[in-house]
């Protein structure tokens, strides 16, 4: 009898830990949005960012064991974070940076959650065929580059000035 | 005396390129003072079309009235609405994504902002080319805005007009709470090199219909 309440007292310790250690999608999502801590200073994705999260779990379901093993990524990130004090991945020395997508890559991997990133910065999520892209996020600005350079045109511009000047120059000698 | 004919024809190809490059320079300027509104005008339908043909609907983007959200998402570089500002001329496709890629056939919906009809920020992002959004910053304040997404349209009023820093992320505030569409291109159009600016246009929901 005494071995059968040992025995049970150990599966509930085991289920308790587990239980402890198992994380929802909605834990996953305030562990993500609380971000870290450098220099007194928390470090949290921006609003549009976890939008982005937030449509993320809304098309998918992501389960415990994932969400489980992408918390305890996290945790590896922030710490690498944390020792270069870097506010964003940009500010990451280039062995972390490296150690952050193998991190990225292993999540992608070993999870449902299909991702990749690259030394620039870039996260792409891939939707659940793990191919086409759901989104990319950066640490850029909202605003994205929209202009023409018009560089082509000051170019023919210029090249039609030296050309005028020197097929008149040509005519005045003739 | 061979040397000096070697420098003459040396000469004569050296001016016929001279005279070549300042031709095609000249045709250059030409063809972008003149045509460049009916080639972009060309290349918008050949696009159009040929997304068109590609798939152009998507039956699993839905809108949930009572969530107030999509039930599944535009997939990522594919049209899923058009935009059409009436008082600037302006009607072209809108895509989801805001790469350059993407904005090379229309516009783009920056990923991070939510969709027409779910009641918050909305961000679009266009090249300012003439057959893109060169007009915006001509847009008056009153004028209409409509959005014809596969699930349903909205209309929307423009309340006002900002240039802005191009790093200014301030300038685009994120609302859950209240719908604000926000469109923005590079500023000034017309100038040579980088843009620094942006023209920034922030229009409020007016109309809505899902019977789509």
């Amino acid at each position: 009898m005494k071995k059968v309440f040992a025995a049970l007292f150990v599966l509930v310790l085991f289920l308790g830990v587990v239980n402890v250690k198992a994380m929802t999608e909605s834990e996953l999502k305030t562990k993500m949005t609380n971000g870290y801590v450098v220099d007194g200073k928390a470090v949290k994705p921006s609003d549009y960012q976890v939008s982005e999260i937030e449509r993320y779990l809304n098309k998918y379901e992501v389960s415990e064991a994932d969400c489980t093993f992408i918390a305890e990524k996290m945790d590896e990130i922030y710490e690498l974070a944390k020792a270069d004090r870097a506010k964003s991945f940009t500010e990451l020395s280039s062995a972390n940076k490296s150690k952050v997508v193998s991190i990225v890559a292993e999540i992608s991997s070993k999870t449902s959650v299909k991702a990749s990133l690259t030394n620039d910065g870039v996260l792409t999520i891939f939707e659940s065929d793990g191919k086409t892209v759901f989104t990319k996020i950066t640490d850029k600005d909202i605003a994205k580059q929209t202009g023409v350079n018009y560089y082509v045109l000051a170019f023919a511009g210029f090249v039609s000035v030296f050309g005028v000047a020197y097929i008149a120059k040509k005519a005045f000698n003739a | 005396m061979h040397k000096k004919n070697k420098r003459n024809i040396l000469k004569e190809i050296t001016e016929q390129i001279v005279i070549s490059f300042f031709f095609v320079s000249i045709i250059i300027l030409i063809i972008h003072f003149v045509f460049i509104d009916k080639i972009n005008n060309y290349i918008n339908i050949v696009n159009m079309i040929s997304i068109e043909e590609k798939d152009i609907t998507y039956p699993e983007v839905k809108f949930d009235n009572v969530s107030k959200r999509l039930k599944d998402y535009p997939l990522w570089g594919k049209e899923f609405a058009t935009l059409d500002i009436p008082s600037i001329n302006v009607n072209l496709p809108v895509f989801q994504g805001d790469t350059l890629d993407i904005m090379r056939y229309g516009i783009g919906h920056y990923s991070g902002s939510l969709f027409p009809g779910e009641g918050g920020t909305i961000i679009l992002a266009g090249h300012n080319d003439r057959g893109f959004l060169y007009h915006l910053p001509e847009i008056k304040v009153g004028d209409k805005i409509t959005i014809n997404a596969v699930y349903g349209t909205f209309t929307y009023e423009v309340e006002s007009t900002r240039v802005i820093d191009a790093k200014d992320n301030d300038a685009f505030p994120f609302y859950k709470d209240k719908e604000v569409l926000m469109i923005y291109t590079c500023y000034p159009v017309n100038t040579i090199g980088h843009k620094t600016h942006r023209f920034l246009v922030y229009a409020k929901k007016v109309g809505e219909s899902y019977e789509k």
